[in-house]
């Protein structure tokens, strides 16, 4: 037998957060998925603890300041994505106004720690969203990007093509032989 | 009819009784009447004998007076005493007079009054008459007594008038009685006469209808009876029985007449009087008696049918069962015979039904139809399957000799007509046969033949009309193939040689042959230089085949024919022929034989081992072909990839360490692995480029346009090129292939283009029907769209436009252009793959046009 | 520990000894940093995997025509087992047949390069795979969606 499940990523990680950080009773308050704030200071030995309990859950303690800034752009862009107003600004001004740094260094900092610029990364983004509506919704490809700010299917089927290598219409395929597939195996 | 007439009578009868009733009220009135009259009359002439009366005793008192005055006179006179006596008698009897008329006018008050007058006038007479009588013996006294005489004279002279006063008065009353009399009566005696004549006229009229009535009901009553009793109906009066609680519990028969008998074998004269209960037993047992009592109670007529077994006998009775006043009329009418003729009727009908069903049918599986003719009136009745004849529903159109011919085959109209005039003129319609149209266009051949008739002093004219059209098209296919057979048999001879068939008859009873010439020249042998039978043709037959052609002989004589077509010979010159065959068995003058033919395919076994060859080595070629895809796929890119990955890494590491000559020979061999590598790429397209249509599916080509666009946009760009479009056609097809179509075409033309010129493509569509089309191809479809695509581009000469096609044709030389010399081979493929045709037109140095049809 | 959480972990199964070497050099040129396992055919790959207590490769890079056991049988069999779910798996290969291709995605590859034919050109492949692998790790993209063809 084979369930579907759906989740929320940001409610799993602050409960998971949440209940590791309680388990060593750590004062603490959750700004969000990426940020947590401790009201004390931690032991080395503590800290340790809790980074190795969180590493099970894949959940990664970061103690670098740029690898921070730049968990908040790809927190911030989310959100932009996420947003109504997505495409109404530029995603330099956007980013800059969010986070109180200039685009160029939000720039070098984002392309010296991921390898990838922030343009890229937005179109990785939206190429995910893209391909995740076309995998579990009934939507259309021209509903989709409508959704997403598409200028055009034409629009939207080109950035497919040329980000993932693959037609919107040959990832379906895939998709669908993958659940068949799968369906028929177990 | 009768009964009706006997209740107008009574009808009519009701004036005469009014009429009789007034002339009895009027004999009552005139009788009542003059009985008044009568005693009228009786009052009247008691008057008049009262008055008559009166004057006598008036004229009697009076002359008493005048006799008693005589008397006393003469006693004076005559001195005579014995006078004296006499006045006495005279005075008794004149109060008696008076007495009397006193009481007889009594009633009359003027006449009393005149009578007491007369009294006093009496009395007075009396006293001087009496002082005149003392005077009779003194004479001395003569004065006085002549003065009592002159007193007398003057009484009497008043009495005269009292009396003459009395008799007037009398008149008067007489006379007024008479007036009132007269007044009373002067009417009564013409009326009276007229009203009893007027009486005995209605009496008589009365009299006369009444007796005719009465004569007319005799003779209604005596016909009654004699229909009664003649009937061919039991008509039986029942009057009710009561029992104690005083209902109806049975009737008794009060009337029955000579039908019971005949039909009950009952005798009338001894059921009657008699309960019905005891004489009809059967009516207590279905419960008719109490239904009878009902309906006699509530006064309905009820009739019903009912079947009996009388002595055996099955009887159909009707019963009407009718309420009187007194009792029920029962009438049984016997309708057996009706009601068996009703079931033969019944059957018969049932019968006629079926038959015209039959008949119906039989028309229609005959194709045959009828029509009637009414010459006259022009109209016509056509039977139901000669519609259907016609094609058309029944009633479908007014059947008319107009509406008829306008059916007419066109090329019979004017035959029709003529044979229609003959027929009109000699009133003789002979069969003939012409052809209609029926309602679907189809020709049928009719046959038809009529006959004329007279009904009801109309003339008629009925026809049969059968449908032969089969029959005839059998008849024209037969003629028709008595026609070709004529001409083949001519063409046959000469076709034989053409086709080396020869024929043969084959007697199977002793295995004699007749060949024919051919066959003879297919043997190597001049012809009928031989005699063939069965046995010595062996000669001829191929040692490997012998069996197989002993098979033949032998199945052919037991069963006509045989599972072997073929075999081989030797011929006369020593040439192996293969023969094939085919016989029939055929009675041919009384005799078992086996008419055919021989075909010598040796020309065809020999192609077709030639083609099976061919067929083989194409399938091997296939399958090197299936593995060289492999071997190009793989193992031929292989050490290619690797060739130019280490140039690469040469290029990468060592560049800079190569000499000027060295670098240029290191590009040539980059150039080199390069062009290798595009060849290699463009056969793999090329041989994938398979006819399988499985994955067809609706491509718009103006996306397929787009894509390519996109894909070679940077080549655009660079190369300052323009690319014009109209909107393209959406066709069946698969997309990666349109796509590289329309990639090769465009690389084409961006690749040959003019040095000077910046290149400008421009592609058109439209639907064009396949006549339309020139060039040659197998087209299966009705439309195409044909595509163009032009460029501005450096062209080619027109002997080469066939040839650029094909796979490794370059035009030019390979450092002036880049290229596989593939490209347009693939582009035809695909089109080709698409059941379409490519083809370039162009001219050298003024631009091409290639002209791409795909199927719409 | 502290190198292990930053440093990819990569495994090459080739049976081509110039490719594995190429590879290796491109590897050497990128700026991420990686640890790089060679196999000479899919069952060594198959049998390192299947070791105890092994550091399993965050991505491995499967050539499909390799003798005794090819990369389609790897995919497979490592998408059938729990354990190796995760990791991810490019097809390295020099077929561009469009059958391979779907194949291999639908039987569970994440990302389908071609063998390029320069060395640059592997070289920018091969990095784009690692951060595209890396993207997937550490952005919130969804690993069911995640295919490329390079």
């Amino acid at each position: 037998m084979k369930i579907n499940v759906k989740f929320d990523f940001k409610v799993c990680c602050i409960t998971i957060l949440e209940e590791q950080l309680n388990k060593l009773n750590i004062p603490h308050v959750v700004h969000g998925p990426g940020e947590v704030e401790i009201k004390k200071s931690l032991s080395s030995e503590d800290l340790n603890t809790l980074s190795d309990n969180l590493n099970s859950y894949g959940i990664e303690i970061l103690d670098e300041q740029k690898v921070v800034l730049v968990e908040r752009i790809k927190n911030t862009i989310e959100e932009m994505l996420e947003g109504d107003e997505a495409q109404l600004l530029k995603v330099s001004s956007y980013l800059s106004d969010k986070l109180n740094y200039s685009y160029a260094y939000l720039s070098n900092l984002f392309s010296e720690t991921t390898f990838t610029s922030i343009e890229n990364f937005i179109i990785l983004r939206k190429v995910d969203r893209t391909k995740e509506l076309m995998a579990n919704t009934n939507l259309t490809l021209t509903e989709i990007a409508f959704r997403l700010n598409y200028s055009s299917v034409a629009h939207l089927s080109g950035q497919f093509k040329k980000t993932t290598g693959l037609t919107p219409t040959m990832f379906q395929k895939i998709m669908k032989r993958r659940k068949e597939n799968s369906q028929y195996s177990s | 009819m009768e009964l009706k007439t006997t209740a107008n009578n009574s009808n009519k009868t009701i004036p005469f009784k009014i009429a009789l009733v007034i002339a009895i009220f009027l004999l009552f009135f005139i009788a009542s009447v003059n009985y008044r009259e009568i005693k009228h009359l009786q009052t009247s002439s008691e008057l008049v004998s009262t008055s008559l009366i009166v004057d006598k005793e008036i004229n009697n008192l009076f002359s008493q007076f005048s006799l008693m005055e005589s008397a006393e006179f003469r006693s004076v006179i005559l001195k005579d005493s014995t006078f004296a006596d006499s006045y006495i008698d005279y005075k008794i009897e004149s109060d008696k007079a008076f007495d009397k008329l006193s009481e007889l006018t009594k009633d009359y008050p003027e006449q009393q009054a005149i009578l007491d007058t007369v009294a006093l006038l009496k009395d007075k007479l009396h006293n001087t008459l009496i002082a005149l009588h003392g005077k009779i013996g003194a004479t001395d006294s003569d004065v006085e007594v002549i003065q009592n005489v002159d007193e007398t004279a003057e009484l009497l002279k008043k009495i005269r008038s009292q009396k003459v006063e009395m008799v007037l008065n009398k008149e008067a009353l007489l006379q007024e009685r008479l007036a009132v009399y007269e007044k009373q009566t002067f009417l009564t005696p013409l009326t009276s006469l007229l009203l009893v004549f007027f009486a005995l006229v209605v009496f008589t009229i009365a009299f006369i209808k009444i007796r005719r009535d009465k004569d007319h009901i005799q003779t209604s009553q005596a016909l009654l009876q004699n229909i009664v009793q003649s009937t061919d109906n039991i008509m039986n009066y029942y009057e009710p029985i009561y029992n104690n609680q005083n209902e109806v519990s049975d009737f008794k028969i009060i009337f029955a007449n000579d039908c019971n008998r005949e039909y009950l074998g009952l005798d009338p004269e001894e059921i009657i009087g008699k309960p019905i209960s005891s004489v009809f037993p059967f009516l207590l047992l279905n419960g008719e008696l109490e239904k009878m009592i009902s309906h006699y109670k509530k006064g309905e007529t009820v009739d019903f049918e009912r079947q009996v077994a009388v002595n055996g006998e099955i009887l159909w009775l009707h019963s009407i069962i009718k309420p009187m006043d007194k009792g029920i009329l029962v009438v049984i009418r016997n309708d057996t015979d009706e009601n068996m003729a009703h079931e033969k009727v019944l059957a018969l009908n049932e019968q006629l039904v079926l038959q015209n069903s039959i008949m119906i049918e039989a028309k229609r599986m005959a194709r045959i139809g009828s029509y009637t003719w009414h010459i006259e009136t022009d109209k016509a009745e056509i039977s139901d399957n000669f519609y259907h004849i016609l094609g058309y529903k029944p009633q479908e159109f007014e059947p008319s000799f107009e509406n008829y011919r306008k059916l007419i085959h066109p090329d019979d109209v004017v035959t029709y007509e003529e044979i229609m005039k003959g027929v009109m003129e000699s009133r003789e319609a002979p069969d003939h046969t012409y052809r209609v149209l029926a309602k679907n266009g189809d020709t049928i051949y009719l046959k038809t033949k009529g006959k004329f008739l007279r009904n009801k002093g109309k003339e008629i004219m009925i026809s049969v009309v059968q449908d032969i059209t089969t029959e005839m098209m059998a008849m024209n296919e037969l003629q028709k193939l008595n026609e070709q057979l004529e001409v083949q048999n001519s063409i046959f001879v000469d076709a034989e040689g053409v086709a080396g068939l020869g024929s043969y008859i084959w007697y199977l009873d002793n295995g004699e042959a007749i060949l024919s010439d051919n066959f003879y020249r297919i043997l190597g042998l001049e012809p009928k230089s031989l005699e063939i039978s069965y046995d010595s043709y062996k000669q001829f037959v191929h040692p490997d085949d012998l069996e197989d052609y002993n098979k033949l002989g032998e199945e052919t004589v037991n069963q006509g024919e045989s599972s072997i077509s073929k075999y081989r010979i030797i011929s006369a010159n020593g040439k192996v022929k293969h023969l094939v065959l085919n016989g029939q068995y055929i009675e041919k003058n009384g005799r078992p034989t086996s008419v055919g033919v021989v075909q010598n395919v040796s020309k065809k076994v020999r192609a077709d081992e030639k083609l099976r060859v061919k067929n083989l080595e194409l399938e091997r070629s296939n399958v090197e072909l299936d593995s060289f895809n492999r071997v190009a796929s793989h193992d031929l890119q292989e050490p290619l990839r690797k060739i130019q990955m280490f140039l690469s890494r040469i290029a990468d590491k060592e560049g800079d360490k190569l000499s000027e000559k060295g670098l240029e020979y290191f590009d040539k061999v980059n150039n080199a692995a390069q062009r290798m590598q595009s060849l290699i790429r463009n056969l793999l397209t090329y041989s994938r480029i398979d006819s399988t249509h499985g994955d067809f599916e609706k491509v718009d080509l103006n996306e397929v346009l787009e894509k390519v666009q996109d894909d070679i946009g940077e080549r655009i760009t660079d190369s300052n090129a323009v690319i014009v479009s109209e909107q393209l056609p959406k066709v069946k097809g698969i997309f990666f292939q349109l796509e590289q179509l329309f990639s090769n075409l465009i690389s084409n033309a961006l690749k040959y283009h003019d040095p000077l010129l910046a290149p400008k493509i421009n592609l058109k569509s439209e639907k064009v029907h396949k006549e339309q089309i020139p060039e040659d191809f197998f087209k299966t479809y009705k439309h195409y769209y044909k595509i163009t695509i032009v460029d501005n581009g450096i062209g080619f000469s027109e002997e080469n436009a066939g040839k650029i096609f094909e796979v490794f044709q370059r035009l030019h030389q390979k450092n002036e252009y880049s290229g596989t010399g593939i490209g347009l081979a693939i582009c035809k493929k695909i089109v080709e793959n698409h059941h379409g045709n490519i083809h370039a037109t162009s001219k050298l140095g003024k631009g091409s046009a290639f002209v791409i049809y795909l199927p719409a | 520990m502290e190198n292990n959480k930053n440093i990819l972990n990569i495994a090459l199964a080739d049976d081509d000894m110039d490719d594995r070497m190429l590879f290796e050099e491109a590897i050497e040129e990128i700026e991420i940093k990686t640890k790089l396992s060679l196999y000479n055919n899919g069952q060594e790959l198959m049998d390192a995997l299947n070791l105890p207590n092994v550091i399993l490769p965050n991505l491995i890079f499967l050539d499909l025509n390799m003798p005794v056991k090819n990369g389609m049988q790897c995919l497979k069999e490592i998408r059938m087992n729990p354990n190796l779910k995760g990791i991810t798996i490019a097809i390295y290969s020099t077929s561009s047949s469009e059958k391979d291709i779907e194949e291999t995605f639908v039987n569970g590859a994440n990302i389908y390069l071609n063998k390029p034919n320069n060395f640059s050109k592997l070289r920018k492949s091969v990095e784009r795979v690692l951060q595209l692998d890396w993207q997937y790790h550490t952005s919130n993209l969804n690993k069911d969606n995640f295919l490329f063809r390079l």
